[in-house]
């Protein structure tokens, strides 16, 4: 109430705090966001405010501004739990969006175009820092295409791969592995990855100190398309 | 030894853990599977046998078989083998890591 008797103070944070939930239950967000505004403006250092109004902020996906508020709030507040916890909770949403937003940006940069034939598709890949060699062999361990970036005798290296992954996957019915999807071996000189599907295995050679997780997604890509190319199973 | 084994199954998602000899003997196990203990310890011996025959490698090696109903971690040393079997939806960068941890263990303390 104001001086002039039973009319309500308009700035009233009780009044506005109301309002603004009036809004939300309504579905006038936009409004909802101003009211609270003016009631920091006229309340600052009052905390429910900024507390609803980043909580809409987190709800709208609207991250940074809700971390502002919430920033503000705290400056007043510096014990206040709710808002260390919804700072919290925000900061690791945040990170997370980053870390997406990171991660989304590096498959873009390292989108290949990995060409419409098969020496053209195993010639890109060894583009990809960390791949050394590329080899596609067929079921019975014959070497269909290679694209090696060392010295070494490419149709015996199919073979041999070939031929321990072919030990593993007769091995798996016994092991209740189920249908094997993916070999890696780390080895003293590099790693070796094998995709396999029922008549190919695709072959990946890598050097030793490089992070397989981020070449999941182009080797995945080049093992179907090879798939693709090569019309099999 | 054997609650170095326990540690390795209290990782989340790891169902069951072998400890095997180069002949393919269980020296220990721990956790819970329906496998046949001596049938996974000697494939287990027999997969690292192969790689160890086809690429001249001995020791110091590893092996990840990624599939569809479960995943196998194979680590080899000189004198032994650590098998690990996981779901399929493990964390597979933190599950190697904490084996070449537990593997450092088990060579000191055997």
């Amino acid at each position: 109430m104001n001086e002039k008797g039973l009319r309500p103070d308009v700035n009233s944070l009780d009044v506005l705090i109301s309002l603004a939930d009036l809004y939300v239950e309504n579905g006038l967000i936009d409004e909802a966001k101003d009211l609270l505004k003016t009631a920091i403006k006229e309340n600052k250092e009052e905390i429910k405010p900024y507390s609803i109004l980043s909580k809409i902020y987190i709800s709208e996906g609207e991250e940074k501004e809700a971390a502002e508020i919430l920033k503000n709030a705290i400056k007043i507040s510096p014990e206040d739990k709710e808002i260390k916890k919804l700072l919290k909770s925000l900061k690791l949403e945040v990170g997370k969006a980053e870390t997406k937003k990171i991660i989304k940006d590096k498959k873009k940069k390292s989108k290949l175009e990995l060409g419409s034939s098969l020496s053209e598709v195993l010639n890109n890949l060894l583009k990809v820092k960390g791949i050394i060699g590329v080899l596609v062999v067929d079921d019975i361990g014959a070497l269909i295409e290679a694209s090696i970036e060392l010295p070494m005798e490419r149709e015996s290296t199919g073979a041999i791969i070939s031929s321990i992954y072919d030990k593993i996957r007769f091995s798996s019915p016994d092991l209740g592995l189920g249908t094997i999807s993916k070999v890696f071996f780390e080895l003293p000189g590099g790693n070796i990855i094998v995709l396999g599907s029922k008549t190919l295995r695709f072959i990946v050679l890598t050097t030793k100190n490089i992070l397989v997780s981020q070449l999941e997604d182009i080797l995945m890509e080049g093992f179907y398309k090879t798939i693709e190319l090569l019309g099999v199973e | 030894m054997k609650k170095i084994m326990d540690e390795i199954v209290s990782i989340d998602g790891v169902q069951s853990c072998y400890l095997v000899d180069r002949e393919g003997e269980v020296v220990e196990y721990a956790g819970e599977d329906k496998l046949d203990k001596s049938l996974a310890s000697a494939l287990i011996a027999a997969i690292t046998k192969e790689l160890s025959a086809q690429m001249g490698i001995t020791n110091n090696f590893s092996m990840a078989v990624m599939a569809k109903e479960k995943n196998l971690f194979l680590v080899t040393q000189r004198d032994f083998i650590l098998g690990v079997f996981a779901d399929p939806d493990i964390d597979t960068g933190k599950i190697r890591f904490e084996l070449r941890r537990c593997v450092k263990a088990i060579s000191e303390a055997l």
